[in-house]
């Protein structure tokens, strides 16, 4: 074909084509949930003090500090549902202790937003703040929330307990606080209830003026100085961008206050398709007429087949990031069991390899299965047939989706061929050296310090399914030597020791150990992990988990003998050691939310269950709360009573665009105490495992031509 | 292990370094790049206005220049509006009527039968679409009315499908030397998208300009070799 056309000159050709359509697209569907300008002082959904009936984005993490002159609040809030929020406090206020000294607190809200704005109905919510404890902000809400107009919105409630202490009446007395730091469920919504009103503008898209009159008398504040002129707050919030803002307020007409907030959005990625180049498209096979030869199916009698294709598709592979572990190839089938190392998305991981065997397999290789590897344990198979592949490339992903076979993955291969491994991949070594950063734990009385130095992480892969690995630690700077925390626990100090190891940062063993995983039948997965568990536990560790690929249900077991490590983190042991176990229930609800239970025994040998949901997007981002309740007495775990915390992870593919299984992971504990603690194990086999099985393959399907 | 290695990684405090035996992939992002990465979406960077000023120097017929001489088979030329950045794509592929082009850093566009079927590598990709309906009525230089389907990954990573109705309008016929061509302009509802082609005789799309989607806007495609 002559189609050249540098005739037409490239400016003038756009010029004729140019015109001006306006850009304006809405992706999300529906009615969405009443989502708040900006943050109240308590980092939820508010005005300044008082809160309102809206919502964060879902899924959103904020993180919020809001400072006047001797009193700091921080904030850690979580949107967890579409219309659930939880957040941490950590707050500081001078004088407020007991004889006037500082009074450090912690607290935990929860708010929910009952129904959405409507038509004439406005938003509806109810909360609790401060619900654990000796409840300084102890309180509960109704509020509404109606637009007046697409920059206004007016709320009105009525609040209990503290939000009750100015204007309130009726109800009687509200009863005293848990002072053991336990649910306050005896004075929820009791006591005398008082209302309270607000009004949110956004003056322009960037600024948002707040007025509010508070039901909230400051009494603790009042006594300590604090001059309460009037019940009218009044702030003003300035957006930078999606992630920061800064805000000012004005309390009770004597002083001034400063918010700053920080807010990652999960549905709101730089890149959401990905950075990555484009994958290598289908090359589709000649018509059988056309090429009667590369039909015969004459290629499978020659013994050097096999090798040099199974040699280019590794190294391939290897390029696109992926382990080629073993091939097994019949005249009409071929199986890989592969181990993705790159993409978090395992469809789009499936979807490159496809790609490749449309290249790489003579004409006759019809049906190609992909089973996904996870440390040595093969965990799930996809069936393709080729002909669809060529038939649906860069189509809707469902439609690939529905002419798949995802099963469970067998010892033997589904060709009817032996595997043959790939040689040369084992023993493998692989290590890397970063800088960290430990801070330390939100104690009364104490200050936060920090450490920075460097760790090594390495790993030694004796084969697919044993590996030695582990991290060593070496501080370079830092305080938290200085810490004069001393567990005050009547229990066996299982963690609340955890300064004594922070104070040691010379060449520390944070773990050191050699693992193996097995599948011992079908459903069915192994792991045995021995040796320097965690920073502070060594030992055995064994697990078995039942999960069928396609079942919502998986049930596990885990025993631990554990011993407790020397301070210093070197190879010696303390004279504490225990049997630890548990079973487990997890169970996945579909749209990414999976519950968990664990019943049985914890490392101080008291015995009860933690309950965990945890909710993760198809990007991977995963935020979740957990709760452990056990037959240790609360007075004994300490203040917080019981073990509970929020986890959050950040797939770092999301904030760079860059395919990776790299993730960032925090844990938010307010309380560490003896009780409802566990053993940390890395590469426990649900969370190893369950990317690979169906609820995620279809969750993250939308990438499989990606 | 190696000492060296080992002693530079330790110099370079700020960012990880890391050693894989088996040599996969291209290496995982550090924590520095993500940092990177996280800031440039806030503080659009020095550098990346510099490049495009840089590449606005060179003129878009210089690059179709040298990409003939480069490239073997066929090469379109594009220009991604939003970005102002013109450059090359070679056929990489083909599958039936579609045809996969990659530019040199490896960034791909799908076309099937002339009309954007997908593109990777842009950070907002148009992942795929349905244009049957409106291929049959541009490549026969007919008005009319046609379905469209243009599907995207949402933030969550979800593939969200966005159905559109266009409107096929015959334009004006240009002739420039020896080739005489036919414009169509497709108006698509509801995302208020105006595609438009330029289809010769022989019912093939030699230019376009083509919407990719929300944020990235407009991509103007010529064909420099068929």
């Amino acid at each position: 074909m002559a189609g050249n056309l540098r005739k037409f000159s490239s400016v003038g050709v756009i010029a004729l084509l140019a015109g001006t359509a306006p850009l304006a697209i809405g992706l999300r569907a529906g009615a969405e949930p009443l989502t708040s300008f900006g943050y109240g002082t308590f980092g939820t959904p508010g005005l300044i003090d008082m809160p309102t009936a809206e919502t964060r984005p879902d899924g959103e993490f904020g993180a919020t500090v809001a400072a006047r002159s001797g009193d700091t609040r921080g904030s850690f809030a979580f949107q967890i549902l579409p219309r659930l929020s939880g957040a941490l406090h950590f707050s500081t206020s001078d004088d407020l202790g007991p004889g006037g000294t500082t009074r450090d607190d912690r607290s935990f809200d929860l708010h929910w937003q009952v129904l959405e704005e409507d038509g004439w109905r406005p938003a509806v919510a109810i909360g609790m703040r401060d619900i654990l404890g000796d409840a300084h902000y102890g309180s509960e809400y109704l509020v509404a929330t109606k637009t007046l107009s697409p920059r206004l919105r007016a709320t009105a409630g009525l609040g209990w307990g503290r939000l009750a202490t100015k204007g309130g009446s009726g109800g009687g007395t509200r009863p005293a606080a848990d002072a053991n730091g336990g649910l306050n469920s005896d004075a929820w919504f009791r006591g005398p209830v008082a209302p309270f009103a607000g009004l949110a503008w956004q003056a322009t898209d960037k600024l948002t003026l707040k007025a509010e009159v508070s039901s909230d008398a400051y009494l603790d504040e009042v006594g300590a100085g604090f001059d309460r002129k009037t019940s009218v707050n009044l702030g003003a919030d300035y957006r930078f961008n999606k992630m920061l803002s800064l805000g000012a307020y004005y309390l009770h007409g004597s002083e001034v206050g400063l918010q700053f907030n920080i807010a990652l959005d999960p549905r709101d990625p730089p890149a959401p398709s990905g950075l990555e180049k484009a994958p290598l498209p289908v090359r589709p096979r000649p018509a059988p007429g056309a090429d009667a030869e590369a039909w015969s199916g004459a290629w499978s009698a020659d013994p050097t087949a096999r090798p040099v294709i199974q040699r280019t598709l590794a190294e391939a592979m290897a390029k696109d990031g992926q382990v080629l572990e073993a091939m097994a190839l019949s005249t009409d089938a071929v199986e890989l069991r592969v181990r993705n190392e790159t993409y978090d998305a395992r469809p789009q991981a499936i979807g490159h390899i496809a790609r490749m065997l449309t290249r790489a397999m003579p004409a006759t290789v019809e049906t190609f299965t992909i089973t996904l590897v996870e440390r040595g344990m093969p965990v799930s198979s996809t069936t393709l047939k080729r002909s669809d592949i060529e038939a649906l490339e860069n189509g809707a992903s469902n439609e690939l989706l529905a002419r798949a076979e995802i099963g469970e993955a067998g010892a033997a291969s589904v060709t009817g061929a032996a595997f043959s491994p790939n040689d040369d991949l084992y023993p493998r070594l692989k290590w890397a050296i970063s800088p960290y950063l430990e801070l330390s734990n939100h104690v009364e009385g104490q200050d936060q310090r920090a450490d920075v130095g460097l760790q090594f992480k390495g790993r030694y892969e004796l084969a697919p399914n044993l590996v030695l690995s582990g991290t060593l630690r070496q501080k370079a700077l830092g305080n938290l030597d200085e810490s004069t925390y001393v567990s005050p626990s009547p229990v066996p100090h299982v963690r609340s020791e955890f300064a004594e190891y922070q104070k040691e940062g010379d060449l520390t063993v944070q773990n050191l150990t050699l693992a193996w995983y097995g599948r011992p039948a079908e459903n069915l997965y192994a792991r045995v992990t021995a040796g320097y568990l965690e920073r502070m536990y060594g030992g055995v560790s064994g697990e078995i988990l039942w999960k069928p690929v396609d079942s919502r249900l998986a049930l596990g077991a885990e025993v631990n003998y554990v011993k407790q490590r020397d301070f210093d983190q070197h190879f010696g042991f303390r004279d504490y050691d225990t049997v630890s176990g548990h079973l487990s229930a997890y169970y996945d609800f579909g749209k990414g939310i999976t519950g968990q239970l664990d019943v049985g025994r914890y490392l101080a040998e008291d015995w009860g269950a933690t309950v965990s949901v945890d909710r993760r997007l198809a990007n991977g981002w995963t935020v979740g709360a957990f709760a452990t309740v056990t037959d240790m007495d609360s007075a004994d775990f300490g203040p917080g009573s019981f073990d509970k915390g929020l986890r959050i992870s950040i797939p770092l593919s999301w904030a760079s665009g860059k395919p990776t299984l790299a993730t960032f992971d925090q844990t938010i504990r307010p309380f560490t105490g003896d009780g409802g603690a566990r053993v940390e194990v890395e590469g426990r086999l649900y969370e190893t495992i369950r990317d690979g099985h169906v609820g995620a393959l279809y969750e993250d399907w939308g990438r499989v031509w990606r | 292990m190696r000492p060296l290695p080992l002693l530079l990684c330790a110099a370079l405090l700020a960012s990880a370094c890391s050693r894989d035996s088996a040599d996969i992939g291209g290496g995982s992002p550090s924590a520095g790049g993500v940092v990177k990465a996280t800031v440039s979406k806030v503080l659009p960077s020095r550098e990346a206005k510099a490049q495009a000023e840089a590449a606005q120097a060179v003129t878009p017929e210089q690059i179709a220049a040298a990409a003939l001489q480069s490239i073997k088979g066929p090469v379109l030329l594009a220009t991604l509006e939003a970005a102002g950045a013109t450059t090359v794509f070679g056929q990489q592929g083909r599958n039936g009527a579609m045809r996969s082009y990659a530019t040199p850093d490896n960034r791909g566009l799908v076309l099937r039968d002339g009309m954007l079927a997908a593109t990777r590598g842009f950070g907002r990709d148009l992942m795929s679409s349905e244009t049957e309906e409106s291929a049959a009525l541009i490549l026969a230089r007919q008005e009319g009315t046609a379905r469209r389907v243009q599907r995207y990954l949402d933030g969550s990573g979800t593939e969200r499908p966005v159905p559109m109705t266009c409107e096929i309008r015959r334009g004006e016929t240009v002739t420039q030397g020896p080739i005489t061509a036919t414009q169509m302009i497709e108006l698509c509802a509801p995302v208020d998208a105006q595609n438009s082609y330029l289809v010769n005789e022989a019912g093939q799309i030699v230019a376009s300009r083509q919407w990719i989607g929300p944020k990235l806007g407009y991509l103007s495609l010529q064909v420099l070799r068929d």
